[in-house]
């Protein structure tokens, strides 16, 4: 009698693809540098936003001849600008809007603002035209500066000295801190980026792992392996060992990033000490509902790939077909700001139910700690409870489609297979 | 007597179209037993009920003294399909050790089984190589130990020789041949009439789903056998022809027929008599004209195949591919 080993197929299955993964490359260069990568999506454009907001900009700002507080507003934003880098081209007013336009073309300047007479005293509006007008942080430093002057030189014309002008324009010392009254309180802005993190983290995970069950499935097809395998396995078997086997992969990928941001955010005064980088930390218990939701979601959305991939004949029509998820996958990102803004809201409430959004917004909820003992509990026997049904609804697709070569299912063909399953 | 596989008035419709209709075929163990047909004819939806991909709509099929088809049976069967691959970045000796796993061996003896059937087929020193490094032959005999890693009762072979050069399909008829000698059942289909006809001990032909003709091969050919119908073969090319001279004037002969300059056949002209027989015999004897081999017709399963199909190899347009997959 040979050696034979009880282990059910979809064990072999899930065994062969999470080892031909964590062997390559790509899975270890992603792994590591993963968390890196992420910072780096997150805080380059957020850098490059500042830099350009505080540097490099030449702009004109024109005001006639004979307005005096116009005249002192523009010097005053002259100084304030040339502190941080900025350049203020000195245009007389009479110079036409056509010629300015054509310096903007040829990138002389980025752009221009006319201070009308009674801008100051608020009966006209300053318009402001450039190429870098859609700059958030470059319009809103224009903007403040424009507002600090105007002010100085309203408090300056009701008959206050300068010097009481300069301290009553001293900004004062702002901070915000998030709490919800249950902990201590941690800076907000930090808070977002990171909840921006984990949550960018998990999607990018469930996204590339997801979308992986589905070239798996489809290599299975096109390299016409898969009636070898049905032969030893049943259908359902195979799908569950591909979803568990690239899961697998995903597990290790998030479990390791999630363990360097507990480390990062644990350690984080001994690491940037001397920066005083104010790091929430991440508790273990959310560490537990960012692995969770992490596992619910890839099997919600690996299963949706999976079934994809067995209605599909080729990498192509895959790409094709898979873009009702990807809206769906969209949906979470865009309500990322929503459950940001207000944690404990209808709207957070709503979202950390649905679940298509559900797994990649409640780690964030609960980072804000927004997410009451029962509102975590809800949501996690809806999205639990649908990712089963969502699981054999996919088997039944799957179990069918798997076995079509040359054409890609109809959607009466799918809702057949779904009926009859 | 047990039989390797039953089956039981099996049916199998997709949509409209009916692949497999009231089959009913029984294969003994320990024999080379062909499926033969015309394209579409059902062959390959057969073997593929037999491999558990698609489940009968009707009828009941029975492996191995009653197993039904599903992961018991297919751990005591090997299969090959028509439409078959390999993952063609994965290394040979690992890509065999895996699909044998799958058939329930643990991963070491998977591993060494692995290696002994391929070094047996003289891929030994490609057992390190992504499958898509080899040639397609090379690809075929690694599915061909994967197929037969992890020493099945029943082997089920779809058009195994398809796309083979003559070298290596020699092989692989050497490895059939030792799995009969071995004690193991072989089902295959071929279009390879003459491959069948060396190989096989046993046959059925199916043409439009249903079953034409079944039964070991020498006793199709001798029942298929046409009456009254000899072949006679002479030492050399002139004996030949004096004996064809002499016996076209014999009234016992109806038909001569010339095969090769020293064999013809005759066709008597009273096929059921012994005495048309002895007469042929007693003319040769008295010319002193006697041939080295006189035996009755045998008709070539070529021969029977296309008298037996006929007709229905005409190809049925098929069902799409989608609905082939409503198992």
């Amino acid at each position: 009698m040979s050696p034979r080993d009880s282990r059910p197929g979809w064990w072999v299955i899930a065994r062969r693809e999470l080892l031909e993964r964590v062997r390559s490359r790509w899975f270890i260069v992603m792994t590591l540098l993963g968390p890196v990568l992420l910072v780096g999506a997150i805080a380059i454009p957020a850098l490059i936003a500042v830099n350009t907001a505080k540097s490099g900009a030449r702009i004109a700002i024109l005001v006639q001849d004979d307005d005096a507080q116009g005249q002192q507003v523009f010097a005053l934003v002259k100084r304030d600008l040339g502190t941080i880098g900025w350049k203020v081209h000195d245009a007389p007013a009479a110079m036409p809007d056509e010629t300015l336009l054509a310096w903007v073309a040829d990138k002389t300047i980025a752009g221009f603002v006319r201070l009308p007479r009674g801008f100051v005293d608020g009966t006209a509006t300053a318009v402001y035209q450039g190429d870098n007008a859609s700059n958030q942080g470059a319009m809103a430093l224009v903007s403040s500066l424009l507002t600090r002057a105007v002010t100085a030189v309203r408090l300056e014309a009701s008959g206050l000295d300068e010097r009481t002008v300069t301290r009553a324009l001293i900004p004062p010392s702002f901070e915000a801190r998030h709490t919800t009254g249950k902990s201590e309180s941690t800076s907000g802005a930090m808070l977002f980026v990171l909840g921006y993190a984990v949550v960018m983290m998990l999607y990018m995970a469930v996204l590339i792992h997801a979308v992986n069950v589905m070239r798996a499935v489809v290599l299975d097809k096109t390299s016409k392996v898969v009636e070898v395998l049905l032969a030893a396995v049943k259908p359902q078997a195979l799908m569950l060992g591909k979803i568990l086997g690239v899961g697998a992969v995903g597990l290790i990928q998030v479990g390791f990033w999630a363990l360097v941001l507990v480390l990062v955010t644990t350690f984080a005064g001994d690491l940037f000490g001397p920066v005083s980088l104010e790091l929430p930390k991440i508790d273990f218990g959310t560490f537990v509902v960012i692995v969770a939701d992490f596992v619910l979601g890839y099997f919600f959305y690996a299963s949706l790939y999976a079934a994809l991939g067995a209605s599909v004949s080729t990498d192509q029509e895959a790409q094709q077909a898979q873009a009702p998820i990807v809206l769906l996958l969209i949906i979470p990102v865009a309500c990322l700001q929503l459950v940001a803004n207000d944690p404990r809201g209808t709207a957070a409430e709503v979202l950390t139910l649905i679940p298509f959004t559900s797994p990649f917004l409640m780690p964030l909820r609960q980072l804000l700690d927004g997410a009451t003992p029962l509102a975590l509990g809800l949501h996690f026997v809806v999205l639990a409870g649908s990712t089963w049904m969502l699981t054999q609804l996919a088997a039944r697709i799957f179990r069918v489609g798997i076995l079509m070569t040359g054409k890609r299912a109809s959607l009466s063909e799918v809702w057949r297979w779904l009926r009859h399953g | 007597m047990t039989f390797a596989l039953e089956i039981d008035r099996v049916s199998k419709r997709f949509g409209t179209h009916r692949a497999v209709e009231d089959l009913t075929l029984a294969v003994p163990r320990g024999v080379i037993y062909g499926l033969l047909g015309p394209n579409g004819a059902g062959k390959s939806t057969t073997m593929r009920m037999v491999a558990d991909i698609f489940a009968p709509d009707e009828g009941a099929i029975r492996l191995l003294g009653g197993l039904p088809p599903g992961r018991a049976a297919s751990m005591r069967m090997g299969f090959l399909p028509e439409e078959r691959g390999l993952y063609p970045k994965m290394k040979v000796l690992e890509v065999v050790a895996f699909l044998a796993e799958l058939r329930g061996l643990d991963r070491r003896e998977a591993t060494r089984r692995a290696e002994r059937w391929l070094t047996r087929l003289g891929l030994e020193n490609w057992l390190g190589q992504k499958v898509q490094e080899l040639s397609k032959g090379m690809q075929q005999k690694v599915q061909f130990a994967a197929c037969l890693v992890h020493d099945p009762e029943l082997v089920i072979l779809d058009e195994p020789w398809s796309g083979l050069d003559p070298v290596n399909a020699e092989v692989l008829r050497d490895v059939v041949r030792e799995l009969k000698a071995a004690g193991q059942t072989v089902v295959l289909s071929t279009h390879l009439m003459e491959q069948a006809e060396e190989i096989c001990d046993a046959l059925a032909i199916i043409a439009g789903g249903r079953l034409v003709l079944e039964g070991p091969l020498a006793q199709i050919q001798r029942d298929h056998a046409p009456l009254g119908r000899l072949a006679l073969t002479f030492a050399d090319p002139a004996l030949a022809a004096q004996a064809l001279a002499l016996l076209r004037t014999s009234p016992a002969v109806s038909d001569l027929l010339v095969t090769s300059p020293t064999t013809f056949e005759l066709a008597l002209a009273e096929p059921t008599s012994p005495a048309a027989k002895k007469e042929v015999i007693a003319t040769l004897i008295a010319a002193d004209l006697l041939p080295t081999s006189f035996r009755e017709v045998v008709p070539s399963l070529h021969r029977i195949f296309v008298s037996k199909v006929g007709d229905a190899a005409r190809p049925e347009r098929r069902p799409d591919t989608a609905s082939r997959g409503e198992a």
